[in-house]
């Protein structure tokens, strides 16, 4: 016991005097839980609906034209704006091609209807279900123009009992009730960016200490310490759990600051506040037992390598592949089924799984009881392959 | 203090035994010079005594007890100062003394304050390690090794990279525990060391002893020890 409480403080010492590990444990994953909290603040904010951008130019400036924005902005969900948006829908000849058609049935069953076109121009980067809203809106709205001509001007109907039949596209009056199911029908709460971030890129963070565990191993190794440390008679399974054990407190660490993150900074900043929910016990399950898995493959990971460039490199791609894959960096939610499912070969989709209980659905410690085990599991194979590795390199060690 | 006969260990894959039937005497209280070419096996020769890496055959005993059976009753008489400056860089002088002391089975805070001494870091103890010059690093590993007041002293070239003060230091030292009674097991490149220090040495190549005994019977009629290196172990360049 003497030996290993030693080696944990000097782990400590080292680690914190290490100023390259701490940014990777602590202010990599701070800088990712704030640019991406508010980054995506609107985006995975399921209450609110979404809000579709458009700036109208009008240089058509007739009245159908103005009729169509009018239609348009009266459409819920759109909002016009008069600065530089990524949809520009552009107004030219409208109503002057609109005018001139008396008789659009009669037109269109004898074929002689020429296509109008409305240009939209779109920013690269607008994504196509945002392109489908446009052009949904825009069909709706001109359908509106249509019908306001039929109900007048064939029909003969006042502007109030016109406006009656407009029921259909007022949400107050006829509101849509919204709920997010999973395949078996069941209803699940979808994070919102703070719920989504803060347990993602702890996870990460954990996972992340691959390197500077990996590291301190190579360096023990290539500068004689963990010679003169067996010579001294320290034993395998000590020295392994003098790595595993300060890398655990580390871990919770993280949890606590990037909690701390998430709960104070985020909201100061302007983004949604994150709601740890009220099982502390199941928080410091999920926690521990991410962390335990993350430091298995650490270990792994770290006697297996020769050289910290190969500790940094292996240990760097397997942590970005693992977080990919598991839904830290694209969101499970926004994956196309097949993905979805491939996440689950990451234990950070078991973690992130875990804490999403907790965080988004406000379940208590029952909830994180499957992920946990699956991570305790994985934990368990992890140390020990990396123990019976590690006693493997001293029995056969090369010339 | 030594008694080795027919050691044998053989690396896996190797084409060559990395030691090859090795028997020698080491008496307690003496000094006791290991050389050879890069790759003739000291260094392993040095894993062996010291229960790193276990011989496939033979028999080796320390201080009457069987290696490696009874190497935890050894271990309290074992001191080892590897080649490689083998400390925390990051950590000071005194933490890294204060770590290998309570990893060290014998050592005591007495024992800690006299290797401090035979050192002589006591005017260095808050400074980082990785900030000390050649030879300060090289009396911090010399000094760790002295953490027990092991009765069996290995160093594995002591004074590698040191400037000539340094090196006389620590070779003033290794006398200076000798005559404490000390057995010292002291592996070396620099032939005037061993000259200076030992009385009995040792001369391995490719895995094999290829000469030992007193200084004065393995230098015979040539007037530099150096020559008699040479001739045993060939002048051609080594990998």
């Amino acid at each position: 016991m003497r030996t290993l409480l030693a080696l944990c403080g000097k782990e400590l010492r080292v680690l914190v005097r290490d100023w390259h590990g701490l940014a990777v444990l602590f202010a990599v994953p701070i800088l990712f839980i704030l640019l991406l909290s508010l980054a995506l603040k609107d985006a995975f904010d399921p209450s609110a609906p979404g809000r579709l951008q458009l700036q109208i130019v009008d240089q058509d400036h007739g009245a159908l034209a103005q009729q169509f924005v009018a239609r348009l902005t009266r459409l819920p969900g759109v909002e016009l704006r008069t600065n530089a948006d990524t949809r520009v829908i552009v107004l030219q000849g409208f109503s002057e091609l609109l005018a001139t058609r008396q008789d659009f049935a009669a037109d269109y069953l004898a074929g002689s209807m020429e296509p109008m076109l409305l240009r939209v121009d779109y920013a690269p980067s607008t994504l196509p279900t945002v392109r489908g809203l446009v052009a949904l809106s825009v069909r709706q709205a001109l359908l509106q123009v249509q019908s306001d001509y039929l109900f007048k001007d064939v029909l003969g109907y006042s502007d109030e009992k016109r406006a009656a039949f407009d029921y259909l596209a007022d949400p107050q009056r006829l509101p849509v009730s919204e709920a997010f199911r999973n395949e078996s029908g069941a209803n699940v709460t979808t994070p919102n960016a703070v719920q989504q971030n803060v347990p993602g890129w702890l996870i990460f963070a954990m996972f992340f200490a691959v390197i500077p565990l990996a590291t301190s191993f190579v360096i023990e190794r290539s500068q004689g310490s963990l010679l003169r440390l067996r010579v001294l008679g320290v034993s395998a399974t000590t020295l392994m759990l003098s790595k595993a054990l300060p890398y655990y407190f580390v871990n919770l660490l993280q949890m606590l600051v990037m909690f701390a993150v998430g709960i104070w900074l985020v909201p100061a900043l302007g983004g949604d506040r994150l709601d740890p929910g009220h099982s502390i016990v199941g928080l410091w399950l999920i926690g521990s037992a991410t962390s335990l898995a993350a430091i298995g493959l650490a270990l792994c990971v770290a006697v297996c390598v020769r050289t910290t460039l190969q500790a940094t490199v292996a240990g760097g791609a397997i942590s970005l592949l693992l977080a990919a894959l598991g839904g830290v960096m694209v969101p499970k939610l926004v994956m196309p089924p097949t993905m979805q499912t491939l996440t689950q070969l990451s234990p950070m989709a078991w973690s992130l799984d875990g804490f999403s209980h907790l965080l988004v659905a406000g379940e208590g410690v029952r909830s994180v009881l499957p992920a946990s085990a699956a991570l305790f599991a994985l934990a368990l194979v992890a140390l020990s392959v990396a123990g019976l590795l590690y006693r493997h390199n001293l029995r056969h060690p090369s010339a | 203090m030594i008694h080795a006969r027919d050691v044998r260990k053989q690396y896996p894959g190797a084409q060559h035994a990395a030691l090859s039937g090795l028997a020698f005497d080491v008496p307690a209280g003496s000094v006791f010079g290991l050389l050879g070419p890069n790759g003739a096996g000291k260094t392993t020769l040095m894993a062996v005594l010291t229960g790193v890496l276990h011989a496939d055959a033979g028999s080796l005993q320390i201080a009457g007890h069987e290696i490696p059976k009874r190497m935890e009753a050894v271990r309290s008489l074992l001191g080892f100062a590897p080649q490689e400056l083998a400390f925390y860089p990051t950590l000071s002088v005194a933490e890294n003394l204060q770590l290998f002391s309570r990893l060290t089975p014998a050592a005591t805070r007495d024992t800690l304050d006299q290797a401090i001494a035979t050192a002589d870091l006591a005017a260095h103890l808050h400074k980082r390690a990785e900030a000390l010059s050649g030879g300060l690093k090289r009396r911090l590993n010399f000094a760790i090794a002295l953490l027990g007041r092991p009765k069996l002293l290995l160093l594995d070239e002591p004074t590698a990279g040191v400037d000539p003060q340094s090196r006389n230091f620590l070779l003033e030292r290794v006398l200076a525990l000798r005559d404490e009674g000390v057995t010292i097991i002291y592996s070396s490149h620099y032939l005037e060391e061993i000259e200076r220090v030992c009385e009995r040495a040792l001369i391995l190549d490719h895995g094999r002893i290829i000469a030992q005994g007193t200084l004065a019977e393995l230098r015979g009629a040539h007037a530099r020890f150096e020559d008699v290196f040479l001739e045993l172990t060939d002048r051609a360049l080594r990998d």
